[in-house]
């Protein structure tokens, strides 16, 4: 039987909402359209944080020019300032039916990570939309900023219900489509798409956003405990499949583990993405941290 | 393909039953584990990368693998009726004795049980399980299987037979002679050496003997009739002989003649093992007579026999009265004869002359009209050789002196057979005169007394008639044990006691009169190898070979409970 979603009391943990406001975001540089917030813009112009000059070309805005090089130089500059507006963030947390297996399910860690990225964000006037996925993506929650945003957020990982079979490619597909304003994208999930990693590395490789894989794990996902002949049954697909454990066939199964995780690890390097394992049944937040080990997470 | 041991259709439901079994043993072998997992991708790489190398390294449980085959294998074997080699090239048969002795207290049961024991034990496709009583019987044919032999002997029993098991015996031997056999007989059969001797050395004889009497036995062994010694022609003299067994009593027998009690003072004799008694100047009028001995024994088929008597009544003749005196001399000393015109079933007249009846007749020919000097007329379809040849005999015509005869004649004397509607014995007139030499010699009236007699049919009957002993019952056509025959004279052999119908023939009664079966040992028989060992057969290879499956399946379901083998 499916488990269900932590609630949103326990998202709101206090000292949880504690631990996860000290994770920062920094952007390098956010795309221009935003709000004012503490990213920095690639847009330069009225804000208070002196940046550069250059020379004055019919149109400007008289207001900027710098009238005291004027004076001494004689020759009309105008004086550039940092804009700074916010990072869209887009939460894609996976609840497909993998998510929501066995007695710890992973849906209760990847929702609270969700949370603990969109927190931060938040929490340093980022605009946050939630985009929860399984064989399609659905929008729940449009990219905006507002400390009245965590409650939403919570609200809504609160009130997600099992999905169906992972499709990287549909859900991600769609995502792409959007046209969304261009920030960080965190997928949350165990990246097990019956497609294998090539439909999670081409859907991940058409985004236009920064990247962020979560992945959610598990010890038994590489030594899985079982041994004799077994009737594997998919928990998405329900297909099954006759299996007799013996040491080979165990062998052949952590090469196909191990061949998936360095696939995504070569993607992350490539695209120069975040990428995080998150053991379920470890606390989530000091293993977020691993992401921002130097003070904040820079995309 | 083809099954020893049951009909087709329950071969292929066995071995739909050992399918179902082993498909059945194996769903509680593999029995699954279901597992529910996230990881299936990675479990499908791994059973696919498994499955793509060789087959060997897939191979899994060879141990297990070794004793599911070997029971399968054995169950197999065992519904294809697996034999060994031993014994193949030898044929078995099993002769089992149902003459009267074996009705003796429940001998027959306990041989039949030992016999079917004995056939179980044998090469299915090579044995044979013959019932010799009275006629023979196959109880079991190669290939059958032994349950059909028990069934089988519950619808037969010992009859009033004797033995006759040395008849299919040597008919055994000479059918197929040149495949070596092993016959088995199970009862009372004696077998003279001679008999032993005349049996190829490929036969091998076995005797598993029956179990023994018990019990005194007092049985009729001898009945039979000759004419009487006081020269009556009307009457006989009976012979009874009674055998005794177990120091039994032997008394004189009760007669009945037509149902009717006969009582007479017999002439007793005894000899080693029994007593013979005379009863003289029996009236002989084709009565049955009955012999019955009170003993209340163990065996009571031998308690009893019967014999239909001669009709000894004077045969009445009519004779013409042209006919030589000489003619009339030899009739009215002849004691079974009778000069008496008003009931004559005969005559005796002149060629070209008639009586009031048209009866069968001694013709004195002119030899001017007919060829032969003797010219019998017989019923058509008889061979004619045959009757020439029966009763050139018969009529004394051997003892005619025919040289003398055509001497004095002048002409060749010969003899003819001819078919005609009515009997009729045609002879030279000029033969019959006084001072001619045959009716001088002493074959004259003997060729009277006996050609009258053939032209009355009055047969010269049998004087003992016993099962399993051949008797003649006349010059028509018979069926003996189911053959037909058609000549002059048929042996025929009633196989049991009792009264048989020939075809065609009069009835006769026929008596057991044997005395293996009441229990008197047979002069000159040898001992035969009694079988000792194997009767039982122990284990046959098919029983081995399924409590073999059986262990093993113990076994193997002892190993997947403890997990030794999954």
């Amino acid at each position: 039987m499916p488990a269900t979603a932590p609630t949103r009391r326990e998202l709101f943990d206090p000292e949880f909402l504690a631990a996860a406001s000290r994770f920062r975001i920094l952007a390098k540089r956010v795309a221009r359209g935003g709000v004012q917030a503490e990213q920095r813009s690639r847009h330069v112009g009225a804000g208070m944080e002196f940046r550069d000059y250059r020379g004055y070309v019919p149109g400007d805005d008289l207001r900027a020019i710098d009238w005291n090089i004027y004076r001494r130089l004689g020759r009309v500059f105008l004086r550039l300032f940092e804009e700074f507006e916010d990072l869209p963030v887009y939460l894609a947390p996976d609840v497909s039916g993998s998510m929501w297996q066995g007695e710890n399910p992973r849906v209760r860690a990847g929702l609270r990570s969700t949370f603990a990225l969109g927190l931060a964000a938040l929490n340093q006037h980022d605009s946050v939309g939630l985009f929860p996925f399984a064989d399609q993506l659905r929008v729940a929650l449009p990219a905006k900023s507002g400390n009245v945003r965590k409650l939403r957020v919570a609200e809504a990982l609160a009130s997600q219900t099992p999905g169906g079979q992972t499709d990287f490619v549909a859900s991600l597909g769609k995502f792409a489509r959007m046209r969304l304003r261009r920030g960080l994208l965190v997928v949350v999930s165990d990246f097990f798409d019956p497609g294998g990693v090539d439909a999670v590395r081409e859907s991940l490789a058409r985004q236009r956003h920064r990247v962020v894989m979560v992945q959610l794990v598990r010890k038994s996902d590489r030594d899985p405990d079982l041994r004799g002949d077994l009737l594997l049954t998919d928990c998405e697909s329900g297909r099954e499949h006759d299996v007799s454990v013996t040491p080979d066939v165990l062998a052949a199964y952590r090469r196909a583990y191990e061949a998936h995780q360095a696939a995504l690890n070569d993607f992350a390097l490539q695209r120069q993405a975040g990428l995080v394992q998150v053991d379920v049944d470890e606390p989530v937040l000091p293993q977020l941290s691993q992401l921002f080990e130097t003070g904040a997470l820079v995309v | 393909m083809s099954f020893g041991f049951v009909p087709a259709v329950v071969g292929v439901l066995g071995l739909a039953a050992i399918a179902g079994l082993l498909f059945a043993l194996q769903r509680l072998r593999v029995r699954h584990r279901p597992v529910q997992v996230e990881t299936a991708l990675f479990w499908q790489q791994a059973v696919e990368e498994s499955r793509a190398r060789v087959l060997t390294q897939r191979f899994r449980h060879p141990w297990t693998y070794l004793l599911l085959l070997l029971i399968s294998s054995l169950l197999w074997l065992s519904f294809a009726g697996l034999q060994g080699d031993a014994g193949r090239d030898r044929r078995y048969v099993v002769l089992l004795d149902g003459s009267a002795g074996m009705a003796h207290g429940d001998r027959f049961a306990r041989a039949a049980a030992a016999a079917a024991e004995y056939a179980e034990g044998l090469p299915v496709d090579a044995r044979t399980v013959l019932f010799c009583g009275g006629r023979t019987q196959t109880l079991l044919r190669a290939g059958e299987d032994a349950l059909l032999l028990r069934r089988r002997l519950d619808d037969v029993g010992p009859v009033a037979a004797p033995s006759s098991t040395i008849a299919e015996l040597f008919d055994i031997v000479r059918s197929r002679a040149e495949v070596p056999t092993t016959v088995c007989v199970v009862g009372d059969l004696p077998i003279t050496a001679d008999e032993r001797a005349l049996l190829p050395e490929s036969c091998d004889l076995l005797r598993l003997a029956a179990p023994a009497r018990t019990g005194g036995n007092v049985g009729v062994t001898a009945l039979g009739v000759r004419p009487a010694a006081s020269m009556r022609a009307e009457a006989v003299d009976v012979l009874v002989e009674l055998s005794g067994a177990g120091g039994a009593e032997l008394s004189p027998p009760a007669l009945r003649l037509d149902g009717s009690a006969w009582s007479a003072v017999p002439v007793g004799e005894s000899f080693d093992g029994g007593r013979r008694f005379r009863y003289v100047d029996v009236p002989a009028k084709g009565q049955l007579l009955e012999v019955s001995v009170g003993a209340r024994d163990a065996l009571s088929l031998d308690d009893a026999a019967a014999f239909t008597l001669p009709d000894r009544s004077r045969i009445p003749v009519a004779i013409g009265p042209d006919v030589p005196a000489v003619i009339r001399r030899v009739v009215a000393t002849d004691p079974g004869l009778v000069v008496r015109a008003a009931d004559a079933v005969v005559a005796v007249r002149m060629s070209g002359t008639t009586l009031e009846k048209k009866l069968p007749s001694l013709v004195l020919s002119d030899p001017q009209r007919v060829a032969n000097a003797f010219l019998i007329s017989h019923e058509e379809g008889l061979d004619p050789a045959a009757v020439l040849a029966q009763l050139y005999e018969d009529l004394g015509l051997n003892q005619i002196d025919a040289m003398a005869a055509a001497a004095a004649i002048g002409r060749d004397v010969s003899v003819g057979v001819r078919p005609a509607s009515l009997r009729e014995l045609a002879v030279w007139r000029p033969l019959l005169d006084p001072d001619h030499d045959f009716v001088r010699s002493r074959s004259f009236p003997l060729f009277v007394g006996l050609g009258l007699r053939w032209l009355a049919g009055v047969e010269p009957g049998p004087v003992r008639v016993a099962a399993g002993e051949s008797v003649t019952v006349g010059d028509v056509e018979v069926a003996a044990d189911a053959r037909r025959a058609r000549s002059f004279s048929e042996r025929f052999v009633p196989r049991v006691a009792g009264r048989v119908q020939p075809a065609g023939a009069a009835p006769l009664h026929a008596s057991l009169l044997d005395p293996v079966a009441t229990g008197v040992p047979r002069a000159g028989a040898v001992e035969v190898d009694a079988l000792s060992a194997g009767i039982g057969g122990g284990l046959d290879l098919v029983t081995i070979l399924l409590l073999s499956a059986l262990l093993l399946l113990a076994a193997e379901w002892v190993l997947f409970r403890s997990s030794r083998i999954p």
